[in-house]
């Protein structure tokens, strides 16, 4: 299914801890920085009523979204949940979205949710599995999907291939586009001992819908960087996204918070660091463009 | 599709070392980190939603919620409605645990009822037509009567203490600036707003109430009524008779069906 026109330039991925703030400055039409949309997990805003969702309707008034899901389980034996994506199919359309995102992996088991992201074996056979999964929530939604690469501290199962080649399968079966989440392929890189450039290199650059950056953290005793979207996006990852930026052109950026959330005006700073990688990776892509 | 079912046994066996690592003893090998992610992700959800019961119940709420896991995991796709998931396993565990306070269940209860109040998913259209004792009456604000053993609404909100024993009927709604508001019913009062959710006409409902309750039927009780109805018209609670022949004793079970817990309030 193809991308209807989606949005380009830095946003934020919305949260409970911010939301107020972010709804007085819309309200007051103050700046709110290099903000140009929001990113919201619409399983927050679903199958709800009260001060949420009006909240969100006020800021949609003035920003765009894209929404990026947390629980559809894409990579999950379990059968979409019915209601779940009826909820979300309205929701889409109420906020007229270009796609829908989310992981590529499983959440839950057994009929039960694990609210986590479980990474898949990396095998054909899953590949396929998935890819019908994702045609399936695209005809469910009527939208396209966009799936992204997780962050994994196992490789599961017995694998036929690695990673990068994993997900080039998984898009290639099906036609989805890629959610790019640069700081979980550093993550990944760092735990792995790899190098984050080889695997950018080795995934089709030219399908990325969107990108995530966002901050991660040691974890005391595992000797596993976690990523826990609780610090500030590390230099390195702003280079990934500069590097990604210059060979894909502009899409959507999305910076993730999700803890040690810092003052509204701060986390803006942040942004305009991230702002700051995505134009550099601009200029890059315009010089090479002149040769 | 050979290689669809091959790929949904592989994932069968990943997902069922995992269920063995989310749901086992601790494990400090790499798959482990999930065992923790998992817990920790739940754990938050429902200690945001339940922090009086959380701080009540001390470490004890922690080991309620391993033990959960352990056994059950949340089935709804919504983090949100964990809380009200673990109330619902937990409830008959505390009430047996003669090491738990006696109020807990309730307080449990109560915090997820609040949550479930606050995002609820309901339309409150007035309906306009006048009350009458031959129609249902439409009611918002996501209203519910719920009933306690012990007077859990009166807790503090940041000390401890502990509630008083007193059988308790309160009225949960949301107001119109999506605040949840509570209020305390005499037990003819929640009797008769306990039929009206349900959908009973008014003068059915009120008949009933009294006869469930040995109250005589009076003028007494068709102005107290009336004054009740009133009072919660102007809080947004009545929002009209239900037209004529829109009888609907489902009209307020369907509103309820569409409540959920929330991360905030």
């Amino acid at each position: 299914m193809a991308l209807r026109s989606t949005i380009p330039g830095v946003g934020l991925g919305l949260r409970f801890d911010f939301l107020d703030d972010v709804l007085a400055r819309v309200e007051a039409d103050a700046p709110l920085g290099p903000a140009r949309f929001f990113e919201v997990a619409p399983e927050n805003y679903m199958r709800r009523g009260g001060f949420v969702p009006a909240a969100l309707e006020r800021i949609a008034a003035r920003f765009p979204l894209l929404s990026h899901g947390l629980s559809m389980s894409l990579g999950g034996l379990d059968p979409f949940d019915d209601a779940y994506m009826r909820e979300l199919a309205a929701f889409t359309r109420r906020f007229g979205v270009p796609f829908h995102s989310d992981h590529l992996c499983f959440s839950g088991f057994g009929g039960r949710m694990a609210h986590e992201l479980l990474p898949l074996p990396l095998t054909q056979g899953a590949a396929a599995y998935v890819a019908t999964r994702l045609r399936e929530a695209e005809d469910r939604l009527g939208l396209p999907m966009v799936v992204e690469n997780i962050t994994r501290y196992v490789v599961p199962g017995a694998p036929e291939m690695d990673e990068a080649t994993f997900l080039a399968e998984v898009l290639d079966r099906s036609g989805s586009k890629l959610l790019l989440d640069v700081n979980n392929v550093y993550v990944n890189a760092i735990n792995d001992g790899t190098d984050p450039l080889a695997f950018l290199a080795g995934i089709p650059l030219d399908r990325v819908a969107a990108i995530h950056v966002a901050g991660h953290e040691k974890r005391e005793g595992t000797g596993l960087v976690i990523d826990t979207h609780g610090a500030d996006v590390l230099g390195e990852v702003l280079s990934l996204l500069t590097w990604t930026i210059e060979r894909t052109g502009p899409v959507p950026v999305v910076l993730e918070r999700d803890h040690a959330i810092p003052p509204l005006d701060e986390l803006l700073g942040e942004l305009s660091r991230v702002e700051a990688a995505y134009q550099a990776g601009l200029a890059a892509r315009e010089a090479r463009a002149r040769g | 599709m050979a290689e669809e079912e091959e790929g949904r046994a592989a994932i069968a066996e990943v997902a069922a070392s995992f269920a063995a690592v989310v749901q086992g003893p601790p494990d400090e090998t790499r798959i482990g980190v999930y065992r923790s992610l998992v817990r920790r992700g739940i754990m938050g959800a429902v200690r945001a939603q339940m922090p009086r019961t959380a701080a009540a119940l001390g470490a004890r709420f922690e080991a309620t919620v391993e033990a959960w896991i352990d056994e059950a995991l949340p089935s709804s796709p919504y983090l949100r409605d964990a809380s009200a998931e673990l109330v619902g396993w937990a409830a008959t565990r505390w009430t047996e645990d003669p090491l738990v306070p006696r109020w807990i269940p309730d307080l449990g209860r109560y915090e997820v009822a609040r949550f479930e109040v606050a995002a609820a998913n309901v339309a409150d259209a007035p309906s306009g037509g006048p009350l009458a004792l031959d129609r249902a009456v439409r009611l918002g604000g996501a209203a519910r009567v719920a009933r306690y053993a012990w007077a859990v609404h009166r807790l503090p909100e940041d000390t401890p203490g502990e509630p008083q024993e007193e059988l308790t009927a309160l009225l949960l709604y949301r107001d119109r600036a999506h605040e949840v508001r509570c209020l305390v019913l005499s037990p003819l009062a929640a009797a008769i707003l306990e039929r009206l959710l349900g959908g009973a006409r008014l003068g059915e409902a009120v008949t009933t109430a009294c006869a469930a309750l040995g109250e005589p039927m009076g003028d007494a009780v068709l102005r107290g009524t009336a004054e009740v109805l009133a009072d919660l018209g102007e809080r947004g609670v009545v929002l009209g008779a239900v037209e004529q022949g829109n009888h609907d004793p489902d009209t307020h079970a369907a509103g309820e069906q569409g409540i959920v817990a929330g991360e905030r309030p």
